[in-house]
């Protein structure tokens, strides 16, 4: 095992972990998403599986929905349980999200008994089913099992590539798989009409706010033939993560919400794909954030867009804090690591 | 990059780096240079990130492994890994992609990452990384520094990005640190704040502008000044303070602007006393034995000083008083230094010269912060150039440290009996341990009465003894000098059937008709002749060895010299040895550590050659 991923491993040693139930779902709830050019409502369940593969062997320096798996194996009727009790709440939305904090295509969270059930059982209105799987579990053989249950509905897989740059995502993300995974696993995808959502990680550990910036916008212009729609995640601080480690240590700040607009203003002029920010933790200290003033504005303007793609939801957008924003993506490299946060200047 | 060092004091050093064709002094500020910033026109030295036109001196720092931006041919570094410093230490060692500069390292804050990353690493330049992170604590450090400054030695450069500003480069200076940076101004701009060498202001805390910097003196009114004016001010600020503090490095009194500056905040003002209680070795084998600046002792701070806890532990360790002397006399100390030149203690001396066996008393003077003084050692330094408050009042910290001096050095040096002629404030906290003491002063220890008292017990105190020839207490006198200055291995071989000659304090050593030493009041030392050195050859102390090929005239260079003692301290007289023959007698200008080390530089001044 190479240094990072021991890292990673390491931090997960010692946590104690929440009594959870087996029988219940982690989460569920209600969102609005673009659709077909329109908004429409989007039914998201997220799954107590046993826990992501790669995360159980090291897992990635910024993920910590580990947090809320169970370790153990989970019976098949534990499984379908959860779904059922889900479903339950279902309101007729017309998408289903359906994510484990891992992979759904992964047989060792979700057997393909327990993946079968939940697909036939999903409700007749809905139109559109999204899941999300690393390369890896992609196989030609789940992908016609998938079509075969599905018929007409529209189905995604989103990828979590996070970066186009093998060398981040090996030495800074620890993901566990490269470029060409990715590239392989969609060309099948496309292949069998399989819609693509690829997520794009903005701010890994260990670089600068500009290098952060530059490598979500080189990643979505590479990434360009390959994805339907991308889906910007910024960085979060998670608990029992390298990100938490260091960021408890003023070594690592989530990114600017700047960045993010930035990011989303040029996203439009070289990409066709639908590409949308969910900003999790948006404007607390351990999510993307400004100065804590034009947060709420900015973030709705984020909401905004990634419903609209109308990034005139920007044009009025200012704050006192940009140009300590600006000076962060200028002056950052030549601070070598003292100035992680152009905010917190305190002498 | 070519890097010389010309002056010390301290840890600290004023050194010439040349790039390419340029030369400029260090320590020195590298001025952003970047596309929102632009170094003012007095900066000596840019850093930047883009590629520019410019006849200074520049780095530029390229891309990092994980930029997305092809890197420019011509950068400094580029294609470099830095990880945060607090992750595994392994980690850090496995950032082996990375492209290797010739001579610039980045070295992440983490002590235990120095000896890996300064091993057979010949660059010139360390650029300590997560800085700012690493000056919060405040123990590790001062550890990091003096820990990296030791390992990499004296011929490279310590660049501490983002940390120093005008109230800190004085000590960041001092403790060993050659390159900042101008961020400070930049970030303090930001923020509305004002830079100046004794605090950082807000504007509105700024009634009136202490200022007439270009910026300040057309504005002069802080609240209107804006982002780009402070901005000027700021760079200002920290050109005049590393002008400053360079000046204070060429008079040799950077530890006094440094003891005033870090008043500025507690944190400094922690630093500082981190740095003197617990790398004391550290300080002391950097800090000269012989000086012509005076010592001011002004604050607390300077009480912990390296050449004053060197001097005390040099006269309980090493000094032995004069053989034949059996009356201890404690003496006050007087402001004019030396001793003997001032009033009172001309006084005091025309009462033991008028008695009819003077040479039996022995004299300590008694004083803060040094401690106790015999009189033998009044010419050195400190004890010969030392200023202090002086208000009558004595501190139990003071009190404590002179009772315990004093303790030691009546345990290693026995008399018959003690005189204090002390004034009442020191009879206090001195008498009730003092075994059967003689109190001779009343009131003042100048008043007549106190003197006649004085006079009368040292006659009946002295008469039991028998008469002690002055040439023997020369002798011995110099004798107790030169074990303090030499060790008393040393001062026996040297002081072995010799004379003294000449009028204290020009005092000469002869054996027979041959010269073997002298003593100087400039100096306060002995300084030696050849036939002086050559008694102290065997004894292999203070020796600098030179290599046979090289022939010896004005000064010994350090590429000539093949090892040198690394006891020897600047200031101290050293004998120059070619294939173990003497071949030269001088002054140490660099420490016996940094000699040995060292590929430039005058390292010895020689006073007499073969």
């Amino acid at each position: 095992m190479n240094e990072i991923a021991a890292f990673c491993q390491s931090l997960k040693k010692d946590f104690t972990r929440r009594e959870q139930n087996p029988r219940q779902p982690v989460h569920c709830w209600s969102e609005k998403e673009g659709f077909d050019g329109m908004v429409a409502d989007a039914y998201v369940i997220i799954l107590r599986t046993r826990g992501c593969s790669w995360m159980l062997s090291s897992g990635c320096t910024m993920c910590g929905y580990f947090n809320d798996s169970m370790f153990t194996r989970v019976s098949e009727e534990d499984l379908q349980a959860q779904f059922d009790n889900a479903i339950q709440h279902y309101k007729g939305e017309k998408i289903i999200k359906l994510f484990t904090s891992g992979s759904f295509l992964d047989s060792s969270e979700l057997s393909e008994s327990v993946q079968r059930y939940i697909l036939n059982s999903i409700p007749s209105n809905v139109e559109k089913i999204s899941v999300e799987s690393r390369p890896q579990y992609i196989t030609e053989e789940r992908v016609i099992g998938i079509k075969e249950t599905l018929s007409s509905k529209e189905f995604e897989i989103g990828i979590g590539l996070e970066t186009s740059n093998d060398l981040i995502r090996e030495h800074a993300i620890n993901k566990g798989f490269s470029f060409q995974d990715y590239v392989r696993a969609v060309m099948l995808l496309q292949k069998h009409q399989i819609k693509v959502k690829t997520y794009v990680l903005m701010k890994p550990p260990f670089l600068t706010e500009k290098e952060a910036l530059d490598d979500c916008i080189l990643t979505t212009k590479e990434t360009k033939r390959y994805a339907d729609s991308i889906s910007l995640n910024p960085t979060n601080v998670q608990h029992q993560t390298v990100v938490e480690y260091l960021w408890k240590r003023n070594q690592y700040r989530p990114p600017w919400l700047w960045s993010i607009v930035e990011y989303l203003k040029q996203s439009t002029s070289f990409t066709d794909a639908f590409v949308k920010c969910d900003v999790v933790g948006g404007g607390s200290r351990r999510g993307p954030h400004n100065c804590g003033i034009c947060d709420k504005k900015v973030l709705d303007a984020i909401t905004e867009f990634s419903l609209s793609q109308d990034k005139s939801t920007f044009q009025n957008l200012s704050c006192d804090c940009q140009e300590k924003w600006r000076d962060q993506l200028n002056l950052e490299t030549l601070s070598f690591g003292s100035f992680v946060d152009f905010l917190r200047w305190n002498p | 990059m070519n890097f010389r060092v010309c002056i010390r004091d301290g840890p600290a050093r004023i050194g010439h780096l040349t790039l390419d064709t340029n030369t400029i002094v260090t320590p020195n500020i590298f001025f952003l240079h970047t596309t929102r910033y632009n170094a003012p026109a007095f900066s000596d030295i840019l850093l930047t990130n883009k590629r520019i036109q410019t006849k200074k001196p520049y780095i530029q720092i390229g891309e990092s492994l994980f930029s997305s931006t092809k890197t420019q041919k011509n950068h400094c570094l580029h294609h470099y890994l830095l990880y945060a410093k607090d992750v595994p230490a392994d980690l850090h060692l496995s950032a082996s992609l990375q492209k290797k500069h010739p001579e610039i390292t980045i070295i992440p804050a983490k002590k235990e990452l120095i000896p890996k990353l300064t091993k057979n690493n010949d660059t010139k330049l360390f650029i300590v990384a997560y800085a700012t992170q690493l000056f919060m604590q405040q123990t590790d450090f001062v550890d990091f520094i003096t820990k990296l400054r030791e390992q990499i030695g004296y011929q490279k450069l310590i660049y501490l990005p983002c940390v120093g500003d005008p109230t800190s480069i004085a000590f960041l200076t001092y403790l060993g640190v050659d390159f900042f940076d101008s961020f400070s101004a930049c970030m303090a701009a930001r923020n509305e704040t004002f830079l100046f060498p004794n605090g950082l202001f807000r504007k509105n805390n700024l009634p009136e502008l202490p200022c007439s910097c270009p910026s300040c003196f057309s504005s002069n009114d802080a609240t209107v000044m804006n982002y780009k004016e402070i901005l000027q001010h700021n760079y200002f600020t920290l050109n005049h303070e590393i002008k400053q503090v360079r000046n204070a490095i060429a008079t040799g009194s950077l530890r006094e602007l440094v003891e005033t500056r870090v008043r500025s905040s507690p944190h400094l003002a922690s630093l500082l006393r981190i740095l003197d209680l617990r790398y004391y070795r550290y300080l002391e084998e950097r800090t000269p034995v012989v000086r012509k600046q005076p010592l001011i002792a002004t604050t607390k701070d300077a009480l912990a000083r390296p050449e004053i806890r060197r001097f005390q532990e040099r006269v309980l360790h090493r000094f032995e008083k004069p053989e034949s002397t059996k009356i201890l006399l404690l003496l006050p100390c007087s402001a004019k230094k030396p001793y003997s030149f001032s009033k009172s203690h001309t006084l005091f001396r025309e009462c033991l010269q008028r008695i009819t066996n003077p040479f039996v008393v022995h004299e300590v003077i008694i004083t803060s912060p040094l401690g106790l003084v015999p009189r033998e050692l009044e010419l050195t330094y400190p004890a010969s150039r030392y200023d202090i408050a002086v208000t009558g009042y004595w501190d139990d910290d003071e009190k404590k440290m002179i009772r315990s001096i004093l303790q030691e050095y009546v345990q290693r040096n026995h008399y018959d009996a003690t005189i204090v002629h002390l004034p009442v404030a020191m009879q206090d906290f001195l008498c009730d341990w003092i075994k059967d003491p003689y109190v001779t002063c009343k009131d003042s220890p100048t008043s007549t009465e106190s003197l006649a008292i004085l006079s009368k017990e040292l006659e009946e105190m002295t008469q039991c003894y028998p008469r002690i020839q002055p040439q023997q207490r020369y002798q011995e006198n110099i004798k107790s000098l030169a074990c303090y200055q030499l060790g008393f291995t040393l001062a026996t071989l040297l002081m072995d059937d010799c004379t003294i000659t000449g009028k204290y304090p020009y005092q000469k050593i002869m054996h027979k008709t041959t010269q073997l030493g002298m003593l100087t009041e400039e100096r306060g030392f002995l300084s030696l002749t050849m036939a002086g050195a050559q008694r102290l050859l065997d004894a292999k102390q203070y020796w600098v060895e030179i290599y046979d090929d090289f022939t010896l005239k004005g000064s010994v260079f350090a590429p000539g010299i093949q090892q040198a003692d690394a006891s020897i301290r600047i200031g101290d007289e050293v004998l120059v040895e070619k294939a173990n023959q003497l071949c030269g007698v001088g002054v140490a200008l660099m420490n016996g550590t940094e000699m040995s080390q060292a590929t430039q530089g005058e390292a010895v001044k020689i006073r007499h050659h073969l």
